[in-house]
């Protein structure tokens, strides 16, 4: 049996559907299967990021409703064969979302794939509630900043309350990736270090990744930073994966990895 | 044994003063025979021999100049009885009143009992997350974080043992925290500004209506490492 992973930020724009993409990738490399599905229905926009938007012909609505079979609506990933992609519907919105079709799709796609892993939208609302009500495990992304915490505490507050595993008694894991850190901001003092990030949300930390110009050129392109290997933030996801994939990767302390170069640590002292 | 039957008659009482009186006496019964064929006559003043003949012949029934028990009209008895009602419902009235009355006071009672029996301490070890509220009538020691966003209102008096970042509402007697610069604390309905606390432990009270914020000195508690 798989495990259903919801990455979830409570605020929109951290950056959670391009860390669904890379951590997708990063697994698949590791050698396990995995199915990624965007549940943000409406707003999809995973498969760009994938690069698989001209490959898309059912999406997850068309196999809850049954006009489409699992196997005909998963999309296979162009540079992995173990990563397949279950898109949102464009149409329809989240209001189409039923517990018990969800749970059946989420209970067939455990059976065939190690990783399953649940793009969720912004937001605490329905389509937020849906997507964490059946996952063993949540990844919650947040930027070192205040608004995006605090919407993450929310998030985790909800899941705490709302998931299906708390309501038997069992406990949600939840795990902390701290996304877009600007290494010269938290040397100077103007971004939240990340000690005080999991300081107030209390949860354990997968990892740090910096802020990479290269994320937005990767995007639109469709090839996630992970293929890149002079990336930063792309190594950071490879090693996310790999602690994902149970090995032993020892948090990289990406804050005093490079700067912008040592005349601004200078200017940092001086501040 | 005592033979006994109950039973109405209706009466028709007369006075004759005269001859003239006679006349139109008997003018009338024959007029109404039927309805007096069942009634007593009693007759009052001078009876004349001939009328009692008269009222022998045509069998009626009657006494003269004898007392009987005053009557009422059918009327009068409704009346009566109209009124006994009246004061019948009246009594009820009353006694219903006083019936509701007693059971508000049970029931007040009983909710006074209910928040006697809310009003215990409670110790929160669960991290209050954004969102997050919780309601307290009584007192409340807090041993985990509260972070921004989270509520808490309590009746009684607060202890939190790490430094507060959420909003606190309280109205007890005491309150021991330290608190965050962005957090809201009102105490008694009065905000009170962070800086107040000099970010560390403090003692917040009130005495005749004025909040004093004292430190606490660390070395004396366990609370402020």
């Amino acid at each position: 049996m798989g495990e259903v992973i919801a990455v979830i930020s409570g605020k929109g724009g951290v950056g959670k559907t391009t860390a669904v993409a890379n951590l997708g990738l990063g697994i698949a490399f590791e050698g396990k299967k995995c199915a990624l599905v965007d549940f943000d229905l409406g707003q999809r926009n995973l498969d760009m990021i994938l690069g698989l938007e001209n490959r898309v012909v059912y999406d997850m609505v068309h196999v809850m409703d049954g006009e489409a079979s699992l196997k005909q609506a998963l999309v296979k990933s162009k540079v992995n064969e173990n990563l397949f992609f279950l898109a949102a519907s464009q149409t329809k919105d989240k209001s189409v979302l039923e517990s018990s079709k969800i749970k059946k799709l989420i209970d067939d796609l455990r059976k065939e794939y190690e990783f399953v892993i649940l793009d969720a939208p912004a937001g605490i609302e329905g389509g937020f509630e849906h997507t964490i009500e059946f996952a063993d495990t949540a990844i919650i992304v947040v930027n070192p900043e205040v608004s995006s915490i605090r919407d993450a505490d929310r998030a985790i507050g909800i899941l705490d309350s709302k998931s299906q595993k708390v309501k038997d008694g069992l406990e949600v894991k939840k795990y902390l990736i701290i996304n877009r850190i600007r290494p010269e901001m938290v040397q100077t003092g103007e971004m939240l270090k990340s000690s005080d990030i999991f300081e107030i949300l209390n949860i354990e930390l997968l990892g740090k990744i910096p802020e990479d110009k290269g994320i937005i050129d990767a995007s639109n392109r469709g090839n996630p930073i992970i293929l890149n290997n002079n990336s930063l933030a792309g190594e950071a996801y490879k090693r996310i994966s790999a602690r994902l994939c149970g090995k032993k990767v020892p948090i990289v302390n990406v804050e005093s990895l490079h700067g912008d170069g040592i005349f601004k640590k200078i200017a940092g002292i001086f501040k | 044994m005592l033979k006994k039957r109950q039973y109405s008659v209706k009466i028709y009482d007369v006075s004759v003063e005269s001859v003239e009186d006679i006349t139109t006496l008997k003018e009338f019964l024959n007029a109404n025979y039927l309805i007096f064929r069942d009634h007593l006559i009693v007759l009052r003043g001078e009876v004349s021999q001939d009328l009692r003949e008269y009222l022998a012949v045509k069998s009626l029934y009657f006494l003269e100049n004898v007392n009987l028990p005053e009557g009422r009209s059918r009327k009068e008895l409704e009346n009566d009885i109209d009124d006994e009602r009246k004061k019948f419902n009246l009594k009820i009235n009353m006694l219903q009143n006083q019936l509701e009355m007693e059971k508000k006071k049970l029931e007040a009672k009983e909710v006074e009992l209910e928040m006697m029996n809310h009003k215990q301490s409670l110790v929160h070890d669960k991290m209050l997350r954004s969102g997050q509220e919780l309601n307290v009538d009584g007192d409340l020691i807090a041993l985990n974080k509260i972070n921004s966003g989270a509520s808490i209102d309590v009746r009684g008096n607060f202890i939190a043992k790490y430094q507060v970042h959420g909003s606190v509402r309280c109205t007890g007697r005491v309150m021991i925290l330290s608190v965050a610069p962005k957090a809201n604390i009102v105490f008694h309905g009065l905000v009170i500004e962070t800086y107040r606390f000099q970010n560390t432990l403090c003692l917040v009270e009130l005495n005749d209506n004025i909040v004093s914020i004292s430190p606490l000195d660390s070395k004396d508690n366990i609370w402020a490492k």
